[in-house]
């Protein structure tokens, strides 16, 4: 649905993509992960069309029809909830909706109808008529999704969404992400949290200094980049664990354990923070 | 609704939940313009100078001379009991004078021409206001003739002063010539007072032979016109075209551009505070540019502007007796005015990087081109190196604009109208072209 060929973009002499090109196909979410200041939220921007890259092309492509970035037309395609929550304190929640609902040009009795429905879906129906100052950080990111999904669009573009949000909120969140996707929405979710990215994402970009280093579904990356299993042993009367890296953890916990006086024993599996500090040789957190 | 009347709409609706903004867009131009026609206009209570009275004499003739003073309408006079008192309230500003009438006044007064000795009248007064002291001696002196006046068609109280008159002169030590020629005048004083007095008696009845003239133009008496040292009259003069009517004339124009000025800088910051905090992105995402975003915000700021103007204009003749010449030339100059300042917003908003920073910059500059620009001080009492200085100003033309509406009676067919609205014209298409190039660029950078 999206095309991203060899995309650049720089704000003064600090390149914030650096020749990315991904393809991000109909019906899929496509988790976009990497540190602060990787080129997620720039990226998001010039899909979006908000921003113009150097050089390279960005293309939407629905219906049969090919669209740039630029085309403001082709936005009316495009939901967006940006990383910083674009919402007016001083209007409350259902005038907030109504108004953004009203720029994609729906009709009056359309729009009611779909304000409400995003109202209830975000689970805010009861808070509708207070004003969106008044929430708590994980509401008012709720209210930033409804926003971005009122117009029913065929892509929704999700910055961080969880940022700054407590559990609640953002289970609440998933859900709302696992049901755009069932009903085959194309999510492509920006976020620095490896199991946000494991639980909702089909496939992972990993981005960083702007550039992507490996780009495939979570377990095909774990294989590929997060290296070696530890297998963790503790035995009886011993204060230190025996550790043991090896592709095969199963048969080494097997051995472990038919030698007897096994206190405890853990396998320790790659995840994406593995893959990441094998790819950069930095911690996703740092 | 359509995307760019959905956006006004908002605006309104954030501007009106904006305490802040909405005083100095709607509160602060009313009081700005009705303080200062209040300060201009001499503060309401015409300009009567207040001053304390001391009458320590209490006769009959020293209560008919402060009967006198409080007649005159130039004066507002409170009786006070002791000179000290008086003298205190000068001191502190309560009173801009005293006027101590001493003891011995009314036997002074018996005794028809003063001799010097007790009697006078004392001033208390600041001497740095000088004129204020010229104007009360005015009013003392003509508070006295009244009453000398007042004396020559009282032939019994004529006749009384003139006893005393005789009798002092008898006991003075004056020469016997001077002392025969006194009584001479004694004598002529007598008898005129008695013609007066007979005059007077005939002006009250008409019926009277004498068929003499009663009354002068005025409709004093003929005995009392007669006496007046000098003839006063009053000239009608037309007031000059150039000069406002009234001091709401001026203030309520200055009072309109202080409120665009508000609305124009809220806007402004807005537009600026959108691009900080988010939500221009998401507008920015929806199926609108950026130049059609800052053109909903224009078009609010406009809307906005119109609104408060035409509330302060119709306040000002309804209520302040302003006068506007014609309706149809005024709202010209309005909207001429507003145009310009919308396309000072559109510029601000294009260059503004946060809500802060265009709020704080732009006061500032706009402040000095208020100043500058006869918003505060008129530009008709500049001196003129000022006004040569304005002319790099937006708000002077916007004031000649308006003023030009309100009491300089010009229409658009005069130059004087056309010059400034063809610059406050420039003024809001380069503004709006500025602001939505930098807007664009800014957007797509």
């Amino acid at each position: 649905m999206i095309t991203l060929t060899d995309v650049r973009k720089s704000f003064g002499s600090t390149p914030a993509v650096n020749g990315l090109s991904l393809a991000v196909r109909r019906g899929e979410v496509l988790g976009l992960l990497g540190p602060n200041g990787a080129g997620k939220s720039t990226t998001i921007a010039m899909i979006v069309g908000v921003i113009s890259p150097d050089s390279g092309r960005v293309v939407l492509d629905h219906a049969g029809a090919q669209h740039e970035a630029s085309d403001h037309r082709a936005r009316s395609l495009i939901g967006l909830a940006p990383q910083s929550l674009a919402l007016y304190e001083e209007l409350s929640a259902l005038e907030n909706l109504t108004f953004f609902g009203s720029l994609y040009g729906l009709s009056p009795a359309l729009l009611k109808e779909r304000c409400e429905a995003a109202l209830e879906r975000v689970g805010l129906s009861d808070r509708r008529n207070h004003r969106a100052g008044t929430f708590s950080g994980g509401m008012k990111r709720r209210l930033n999704l409804a926003a971005a999904i009122l117009h029913d669009p065929e892509l929704v573009l999700m910055d961080e969404p969880t940022a700054g949000v407590d559990p609640q909120s953002r289970n609440a969140i998933f859900e709302i992400v696992e049901d755009l996707k069932s009903n085959g929405k194309t999510i492509v979710y920006s976020t620095h949290y490896m199991e946000e990215a494991q639980r909702l994402c089909d496939r992972v970009a990993i981005i960083d200094r702007g550039k992507l280093l490996a780009l495939d579904a979570v377990p095909a990356l774990v294989l590929a980049h997060g290296g070696q299993s530890t297998v963790r042993v503790l035995h009886a009367g011993s204060a230190r664990e025996q550790l043991t890296q090896t592709d095969r953890p199963l048969d080494v916990l097997s051995a472990a354990l038919s030698a007897g006086n096994v206190q405890s024993a853990t396998i320790d599996s790659p995840d994406l923070e593995n893959v990441f500090l094998n790819l950069t040789g930095r911690s996703l957190r740092d | 609704m359509t995307p760019i009347l959905a956006m006004i709409r908002k605006d309104l609706k954030l501007l009106l939940r904006d305490r802040a903004s909405a005083f100095f867009a709607f509160v602060f131009p009313v009081l700005f313009a009705i303080f200062f026609g209040t300060v201009f206009s001499g503060g309401g209570g015409g300009n009567a100078l207040q001053i304390a009275c001391v009458d320590s004499d209490q006769s009959e003739a020293s209560q008919r001379f402060v009967r006198a003073l409080k007649n005159s309408a130039d004066l507002k006079v409170t009786d006070i009991a002791s000179e000290a008192e008086a003298t205190r309230a000068v001191l502190t500003r309560q009173q801009v004078a005293f006027v101590h009438i001493p003891k011995g006044f009314g036997a002074a007064q018996d005794g028809f021409i003063s001799t010097g000795k007790g009697g006078g009248i004392t001033i208390g007064i600041d001497p740095s206001r000088q004129a204020e002291t010229g104007w009360i001696q005015g009013l003392v002196q003509q508070a006295a003739y009244t009453q000398l006046f007042g004396a020559f068609s009282d032939t019994k109280t004529m006749r009384r002063q003139l006893d005393t008159a005789r009798a002092s002169l008898a006991k003075s030590d004056v020469n016997p010539a001077q002392k025969l020629i006194f009584s001479q005048l004694f004598s002529s004083v007598e008898a005129l007072s008695g013609s007066v007095s007979t005059l007077q008696n005939q002006n009250e009845n008409p019926s009277s032979p004498s068929g003499v003239q009663s009354g002068n133009a005025q409709g004093e008496p003929a005995a009392v016109a007669g006496f007046q040292p000098i003839l006063v009259t009053t000239q009608s003069v037309k007031a000059n075209r150039d000069l406002p009517s009234n001091a709401f004339a001026i203030s309520f124009p200055q009072g309109i551009i202080w409120g665009i000025m508000g609305c124009a800088m809220g806007f402004a910051a807005s537009f600026a505070g959108e691009r900080s905090s988010g939500t221009f992105l998401r507008l920015c995402a929806a199926p609108l540019t950026p130049r059609r975003i800052l053109l909903a915000k224009g078009l609010a700021s406009g809307l906005v502007m119109l609104i408060v103007s035409g509330l302060m204009l119709l306040m000002a003749v309804a209520v302040f007796k302003v006068h506007v010449p014609s309706y149809s030339v005024m709202a010209g100059c309005l909207f001429v005015v507003t145009l310009a300042f919308v396309g000072i917003m559109m510029f601000a908003a294009g260059i503004g990087k946060s809500e802060a920073a265009t709020n704080r910059a732009g006061w500032a500059i706009m402040m000095c081109l208020a100043m500058l620009g006869g918003a505060a001080v008129p530009l008709f009492v500049m001196p003129p190196i000022v006004r040569d200085l304005s002319v790099i100003s937006p708000i002077r033309w916007a004031m000649l604009v308006l003023e030009g509406g309100v009491w300089r009676g010009w229409s658009f067919s005069d130059q004087s109208m056309l010059v400034p609205a063809a610059i406050l014209l420039g003024i809001a298409i380069v503004g709006a072209a500025a602001g939505m190039t930098l807007v664009q660029r800014q957007a797509r950078a």
